[in-house]
């Protein structure tokens, strides 16, 4: 909406037009909403994606299908690992390739792990909106140690490029398993003084509890998955649904929050931060020897047999799917990907953000722990 | 602490917050201090850091740069480095690290390992003050893109795993084809080596890395990579007209061709070269009809003939893509079967005719008109040839064998190679049983005919004047042999062969090898002082070597061409020095092989081209 201040009606000046992008520190990635406000509250929100925008599924197409593998990882920052797995369970669905039990346990650990580093980093964005800035650093830092070891594991801090269509690329190092036990002892250590610091501080229970319900109903209909679904009472999870690698064989519980709240959403994360370390020490207890990898042709010669498949995992988000289209040949002919974050972030929120005050814009897409480039690719 | 506890708001509870007042900090000050969590100082141990390259042992075939993901991999020419083997180009990687995205999938596909990852990372240097700002961009941006070298291979990051097979991403091994074993061959004539069936043609050729290093090294310049892919593919079909556009002969190339492809193998340098030949065999003997799946149209004639002395692969060659452009071609050959030495000189072993003729006949269905039984000089008139045709193209091969020079070479029972080939394959030779044969010599007619002879029931003795490495006879020729029971003696140079009427021992000193100052293969020198060796012989067969005879030709053609006993000199059309007549094959080729025979055709119909056109 235009402003005209020569115009006499008070119209006008009642209504004004707030672009939350990529300077504003309250907004997650490159991402911007174009919101029309009335003194404090929004009346109408636009999501501006395009920012972010690089054409992945079409650089897909002019790739190899191992050389994807480095492409990938960039579609979701905080959690790359996902796109890896998805993309080779794919794969390998349609090559009909059977991947080392060894190999599937290190997918899990790889997937637990990134996906705590995914919500300590969720969590203190919940902090930095709140002005609760030590919050912040105790989880960056915390979430730090995580990626010391994923350094380690893989060679690479934030993008692993660990997978590989039958397996993954090396070997758990010697000593690793030790290190990571250490890690959750450590975490565990930390897990009570967080829920002190940030859950029951009565400043950031006063900005999110009660903030941006959503219902059961309306979750399902605007396809909202992950925890933002679970808060709202629906347990679905991939894990437990449709159980990928070696989820049927670890014993874990979706755990039930069911308010629907901004707080609520927040508390299930924390909530299956715990299911997360529960899984990672059954992994560390049961993971087999044995080859962690199966021989695949070289990426050259590397050929998907005409098909395609629908692979899911499910990320700290929700559901991360990749719709994998073969020709035959050595590139892909089409990916689709679906971002976790595309029902929220940008179709959800044109209706969630509608009443609310400004204050609380941030706060609400903290809460929801979107990653706008999983849609804005 | 349960959902229901965390849920309580308490006014309290963030003074836990406090204590941390008092704590370190968990961050550490680098370069002072080291993250604990690691085993070594520093960063990770393999960490995908810079690259280094051993930049002498790399060979330049640009697997790096092909699979980059973000084309940060320049091949540049780099002259100042020592190739690693007679194959190794002179490029080598350059890396922008404006691209770079440090996946190290370069160095998963590096064939020769010589390509690493380092744990330095940090990208910062002095830059000289005396510069001008305005030059700064440039000084960056040399900073940014630079040849790897071996300068951070001190302090090794992400390399490949050389004990675990599982970690590499190129596959060493190579899927051998299914033989016979060596009791139950060497009692008969029959192929021993089977084809690849379709899941091991596409398993061997799975592992082609398509860098087209063996282009080069073939003597036709086959597409290799192409027709491989193309069986990768499971599609032998366009795998064979990729080898039929350069090679009319496939299926007789698949089973003997000499395969200097897979010496050039980059795949072979740390593990099994590809079995280029047996993918081609696989490729032509999955495919009925050539020239229909090859999807050649025929032209019309264009009303000039051609005349072929000899019909053996070059003159097969030059007749079949001579046809492609038009001309009317007729093979004079003296024999009563085409295929020259393939026919007389290969065994049936190794090529069953049956395979053989499959390939001769698709190239004689184009219309190439064919005179057997005609010698030319004693049949036909060479110069009525060289008047009725517009050029004439020689590939008489070669048909004089060298002789030992040594005292007793007229006696019965010593015998030339090519002609005791000659006796196993046109059926007048039968048996040997309990018979003793010494074969002298290396190469591949040497080994062609001491396992005719094992097959043949004699007991059979290898000579040669080298070591057995030395041999210019296929390794795997070598392998075999031995395996079917043939004795070799290295370094014995033959000294005589005694008998009444026929051979009755053979004997031989015991050489020494003297290294060549010029850098040749070393000499094998017989002094006083060398041991001889007597062998009791019933046949002595001397396989080494053969020079073209180019007796039909009249005395001033031969003059006029320039031939010096050992080879015709021509061209790189194959054109001599006289005007329309034109030559290939073993007569002007110092590499007598099949592959080399049909380039020199394949040439020389081009230079007909470029005279008659």
């Amino acid at each position: 909406m235009e402003l005209n201040p020569l115009k006499e009606s008070n119209d006008d000046y009642k209504y004004y037009e707030l672009f939350i992008g990529p300077n504003h520190p309250g907004i997650e990635g490159n991402f911007s909403y174009v919101l029309k406000m009335k003194g404090h509250s929004v009346e109408e929100v636009t999501p501006d994606p395009g920012l972010l925008h690089r054409g992945f599924e079409k650089l897909m197409e002019r790739r190899l299908w191992t050389q994807n593998l480095a492409l990938i990882p960039r579609i979701c920052v905080p959690e790359p690992d996902v796109n890896e797995v998805a993309y080779c369970l794919g794969v390998e669905h349609m090559m009909g390739i059977d991947v080392p039990k060894r190999a599937q346990y290190i997918r899990v650990i790889v997937l637990e792990l990134a996906r705590i580093a995914s919500f300590l980093f969720g969590m203190s964005g919940l902090g930095g909106t709140t002005g609760h800035y030590t919050s912040v650093q105790w989880l960056i830092g915390d979430r730090d140690y995580i990626l010391d070891l994923f350094e380690w594991l893989t060679g690479g801090r934030v993008y692993h490029i660990y997978q590989y269509p039958g397996g993954v690329r090396n070997d758990l190092p010697e000593g690793w398993l030790d290190k990571l036990s250490d890690f959750l002892d450590y975490l565990e250590k930390r897990l009570p003084e967080y829920d002190k610091f940030i859950f029951q501080n009565p400043i950031i229970q006063k900005r999110t509890v009660g903030l941006g319900y959503i219902s059961a109903e309306d979750a399902i209909e605007n396809g909202l998955t992950g925890p933002n679904l679970r808060a709202s009472g629906v347990m679905y999870d991939i894990r437990k649904a449709q159980p990928y690698l070696v989820y049927n064989e670890l014993d874990f519980d979706i755990p039930k929050t069911g308010d629907g709240d901004a707080f609520s959403r927040v508390l299930q994360r924390r909530l299956e931060l715990s299911e997360s370390i529960k899984i990672l020490r059954q992994c560390i207890k049961q993971i087999p020897e044995g080859t962690h990898r199966t021989k695949v042709p070289n990426p050259f010669q590397f050929r998907v047999p005409k098909g395609s498949y629908y692979s899911k995992v499910e990320s700290s988000r929700g559901e991360f799917g990749y719709y994998i289209v073969s020709d035959g040949d050595v590139k892909p002919y089409r990916v689709y990907v679906r971002g976790p974050s595309y029902s929220i972030g940008l179709y959800y929120a044109t209706k969630a953000l509608v009443g609310m005050r400004i204050e609380d814009v941030p706060v609400w897409i903290h809460t929801t722990d979107m990653c706008p480039p999983d849609f804005d690719r | 602490m349960g959902s229901k506890d965390i849920e309580k708001k308490n006014g309290f509870a963030p003074i836990v917050g406090l204590k941390y007042l008092f704590k370190k900090p968990h961050t550490v000050r680098y370069p002072k201090e080291d993250l604990e969590v690691f085993p070594v100082s520093g960063n990770s141990p393999n960490y995908r850091g810079f690259h280094t390259n051993d930049l002498e042992k790399c060979i330049g075939c640009g697997n790096c740069a092909r699979v980059c993901p973000t084309d940060a991999v320049t091949m540049m020419e780099s002259t100042d480095v020592k190739p690693a083997n007679k194959f190794a180009k002179t490029v080598r990687p350059v890396f922008d690290y404006g691209r770079c995205c440090f996946c190290a999938q370069c160095v998963d596909v590096c064939p020769t390992g010589s390509l690493q990852m380092s744990r330095d990372y940090i990208h910062s240097f002095h830059p000289d003050l005396s510069v001008p700002v305005a030059d700064e961009p440039e000084i960056v941006s040399k900073a940014f893109i630079w040849r790897a070298d071996k300068e951070r291979s001190e302090n090794p990051g992400y390399v490949r795993n050389e004990t675990n097979k599982f970690d590499k991403v190129i596959n060493f091994e190579r899927t051998e084809p299914k033989k016979a074993n060596p009791d139950k061959r060497k009692i008969s004539f029959s192929k021993y080596v089977q084809i690849y069936s379709k899941e091991e043609a596409s398993k061997e050729a799975s592992r082609c890395l398509g860098c087209g290093a063996c282009v080069e090294a073939c003597p036709n310049e086959l597409h290799i990579p192409e027709y491989i892919s193309a069986i990768s593919k499971q599609s032998p079909e366009e795998s064979l007209e990729w080898i039929y556009k350069r090679n009319p002969l496939p299926l007789i190339c698949g089973e003997v061709c000499t395969h200097q492809c897979e010496e050039a193998c980059v795949v072979g340098i740390q593990g099994e070269p590809l079995a280029i030949r047996w993918l081609k065999a696989f490729s032509a003997s999955n495919v009925d009809d050539y020239l229909k799946t090859s999807k050649i149209t025929l032209p019309k004639f264009n009303g000039k003939k051609l005349a072929t002395v000899g019909g053996g692969p070059a003159s097969l060659a030059f007749g079949y893509y001579a046809r492609l452009l038009g001309y009317d071609v007729t093979i004079y050959e003296a024999e009563e079967k085409l295929g020259g030495a393939m026919m007389w000189g290969i065994p049936i072993y190794r090529l069953p005719k049956d395979e053989m003729m499959k390939d001769i006949n698709a190239i004689l269905s184009t219309g190439i008109n064919v005179r057997l039984k005609t010698k030319v000089g004693k049949d036909v008139k060479f110069e009525d040839l060289m008047n009725s045709y517009d050029a004439v193209f020689i590939g008489v091969g070669n048909s004089k064998p060298m002789t030992l020079k040594i005292k007793g070479e007229e006696l019965e029972g010593v015998m030339q190679g090519l002609t005791f080939m000659h006796m196993v394959n046109d059926g007048s030779l039968k048996d040997l049983k309990g018979k003793k044969v010494v074969v002298v010599g290396g190469g591949n007619v040497a080994m062609d005919v001491a396992r005719s002879s094992v097959r043949l029931g004699a007991d059979v003795t290898i000579v040669y004047r080298r070591r057995i490495e030395d041999m210019p006879a296929d390794p795997e020729e070598i392998e075999d042999a031995r395996e079917e029971g043939v004795k070799i003696v290295e370094m014995g140079v033959p000294v005589e062969i005694k008998g009444e009427k026929s051979a009755q021992t053979f004997e031989y000193a015991v050489a020494s090898l003297v290294k060549d100052p010029s850098g040749g293969r070393p000499k094998p020198v017989v002094d006083e002082k060398s041991p001889h060796v007597t062998l009791s012989v019933d046949y002595v067969i001397a396989a080494i070597g053969q020079t073209p005879s180019i007796d039909f030709m009249p005395a001033d053609i031969q003059q006029k061409i320039g031939f010096d006993g050992r080879s015709v000199p021509v061209d790189e059309y194959g054109r001599t020095k006289v005007k329309g007549l034109f030559c290939g094959g073993d007569a002007s080729n110092s590499r007598q092989d099949i592959i080399s025979a049909i380039a020199s055709g394949m040439r020389a119909a081009k230079g007909v081209e470029m005279l008659l056109k």
